[in-house]
């Protein structure tokens, strides 16, 4: 592979889903079941391109059934793209799955992916053979991994009693062994707490900048914004927008948002606030109520506002002025209606 | 070292990793190998009763049976076909199921993305997962001869070499039904139906002249009538040439089976990669 070449680029791919009716093995055997599988006809992608240079990490973003697994599949040589191309380290996942099989790490979501009656040794021995590794190499990768991974106290004990964010270093560690140049992450940090979330991102950053190109799809857009180095948005099948986490945001056109806590009649607040400078509004316990507000001047726009509201009798409890983020540039994007928690209490 | 010495040495690499975790998932589970055990013995007894009940008391039911079969080793003769199908049909179903068993644990996706051929990835655990079976019936086969003292031929090596084509044999014969398995989710439910088939048509306690002819015909194509065919000739009538002439079809049955799975695994393959099977559950 040219060192000038993306690790993964990825042309015009689509996938589409036909409908199909199932029947006993093409209607040899009685009809016991005639109801559809699947009714109807479903672009899962559509037209997506997309490259990853070696050494970045590319955030695949989305709602769920938006394509980013479908499209992960179709990398890892699992799913047949219906048209279009994908390369990855410089092999078509159509004409040379073997070879592209042999220069990629998968790790699909969930916590299933391993034997959890083996211990997390013999799960990566396992692995690590089955990826041609040489003997000799395989036990110090091992021992590597277990301490980067921080699993070196528990490789030799059963998965079954690993817990679940062990389970998720543990199945890191077995997408990495074998120092795939592209690594294929779906939803790596999905079911992991807040704790363990962080250390999985941490280890995948650490990945990438060791050299490895990443595609990484995700729901979590902080997730997004801190580890990758360019994020796609997809809808519908379709990349609607992609760049850097800040281009997105710039794109678009998201303003400084004013989160405040106010005490008194709400609807004489929403009237000082202007239905076009009022985001959204929800009535709290105890008479409180909170507002997001534009503030394209940041403090300079609270300020004013809040003396304006004081004029009114409205107590403003509490302010506080967030830049705009993924989260908001995403929700601007696709057209969501999901809002974010208001001021955390 | 040549590029492809190195494909052939990782491939054989898999295949014993792939086989060795098969054996070791499968005693770190004690009630499934206890419960083999005794399930392999109760298998056996009732044939093994039915067979004493049909000689009667003093044996005078046999003459039909000397006559069908050539030897009045009733109890040797049932206890062999019974041992040898169970064997087969766990080898069967062992090899055939394995995919199955790997796309519900959720470990067939990592396994699909991995290096190795799909036939070293289809053959290697389920061959690893033939070890226990093959443990629990040499054990049933033991108990069963501790308790009712048949006579056998001592001709260890030509029994163990129809053992050998035996599994070679079967492996040929599981692999179109792995593939099949891999492409059509449901299709474990015929399998099963296919295994007990094989014994009902390989003679589990009778000869297959008893048949219908074109049942016959059919028993001829499967690997288990001539496993439990060259084990009564090499135990029970010491004819050789006929335990060697079993061990002749049993490797041209692997071969063909072989051949025809692996071509069909590889269109299951492309089907399912196709119609997006190949996923957890």
């Amino acid at each position: 592979m040219s060192s000038q070449l993306p690790a993964v680029s990825v042309r015009s791919l689509t996938r589409v889903f036909e409908p199909r009716v199932r029947r006993g093995f093409r209607g040899l055997l009685p009809r016991f079941r005639a109801e559809p599988a699947q009714p109807t006809r479903i672009v899962a992608v559509n037209d997506l391109n997309l490259d990853i240079a070696a050494g970045h990490c590319f955030g695949l973003l989305g709602p769920n059934g938006a394509g980013k697994t479908t499209t992960v599949k179709m990398l890892a040589t699992l799913l047949e793209p219906t048209s279009g191309n994908a390369y990855v380290a410089g092999f078509d996942v159509t004409r040379s799955p073997r070879q592209v099989r042999r220069n990629i790490g998968v790790l699909f979501a969930g916590e299933r992916g391993m034997y959890w009656r083996l211990s997390g040794r013999e799960n990566l021995e396992l692995f690590g053979t089955l990826s041609f590794m040489p003997r000799e190499q395989l036990a110090d990768r091992i021992t590597a991994a277990a301490q980067q991974f921080e699993l070196q106290d528990r490789m030799d004990d059963l998965v079954e009693t690993y817990s679940t964010g062990m389970k998720q270093r543990l199945n890191l560690a077995r997408a990495t062994l074998h120092n795939p140049p592209v690594l294929l992450l779906d939803e790596p940090t999905a079911a992991l707490d807040p704790v363990a979330a962080r250390e999985a991102r941490h280890l995948i950053r650490q990945i990438a900048e060791s050299g490895t190109a990443i595609l990484l799809t995700t729901h979590n857009l902080y997730e997004a914004e801190q580890i990758c180095d360019r994020v796609g948005i997809i809808q519908s099948g379709s990349l609607v927008a992609e760049g850097r986490p800040a281009d997105l945001i710039r794109q678009a056109g998201e303003v400084p948002r004013l989160d405040l806590l106010l005490r008194g009649d709400l609807s004489t607040a929403k009237a000082t606030i202007g239905s076009d400078g009022l985001w959204w509004g929800e009535v709290n316990r105890d008479g409180e109520f909170a507002v997001a507000v534009r503030a394209p001047d940041g403090w300079r726009s609270s300020e004013a506002l809040t003396t304006t509201l004081a004029s009114q009798g409205i107590v403003v409890e509490q302010a506080r002025l967030r830049e705009p983020d993924l989260e908001d540039a995403y929700i601007a994007i696709t057209g969501s209606r999901i809002e974010r928690p208001f001021i955390e209490r | 070292m040549n590029a492809s010495v190195v494909q052939v040495r990782g491939e054989f690499r898999a295949f014993l990793a792939l086989a060795r975790k098969g054996w070791k998932v499968d005693r770190r589970q004690p009630l499934f190998m206890t419960s083999g055990l005794i399930g392999t013995f109760q298998w056996v007894l009732p044939i093994v009763l039915a067979t004493i009940a049909l000689a009667g008391p003093d044996d005078a039911g046999l003459r039909q049976f000397v006559d069908a079969t050539g030897t009045d080793a009733y109890l040797a003769y049932s206890v062999i076909g019974a041992i040898a199908f169970l064997w087969a049909g766990w080898m069967l179903s062992a090899l055939s199921f394995n995919l199955r068993l790997d796309r519900t644990l959720g470990t067939l996706p990592t396994l699909w993305t991995s290096a190795a051929t799909r036939a070293v990835l289809t053959c290697g655990g389920a061959l690893g997962r033939t070890v226990a079976p093959a443990a629990m019936a040499a054990a049933a086969f033991g108990i069963a001869w501790a308790l009712f003292r048949f006579p056998l031929a001592p001709n260890v090596g030509p029994a163990l070499g129809v053992l050998l084509c035996g599994g070679l044999a079967m492996i040929g014969l599981a692999l179109p039904l792995a593939a099949v398995t891999l492409r059509y989710r449901e299709a474990h439910y015929l399998v099963s139906l296919f295994v007990v088939g094989t014994g009902i048509l390989a003679g589990i306690a009778y000869p297959v002249d008893l048949l219908p002819d074109w049942a016959q015909w059919l028993s001829t194509l499967l690997a288990p009538t001539w496993l439990i065919q060259g084990l009564r000739a090499a135990l029970i009538f010491s004819d050789i040439p006929d335990a060697m002439r079993s061990c002749g079809v049993l490797l041209a049955l692997a071969l063909v089976y072989g051949a025809a799975g692996l071509v069909l695994l590889r269109v299951m393959d492309s089907a399912a990669r196709a119609k997006g099977e190949l996923e957890w559950m």
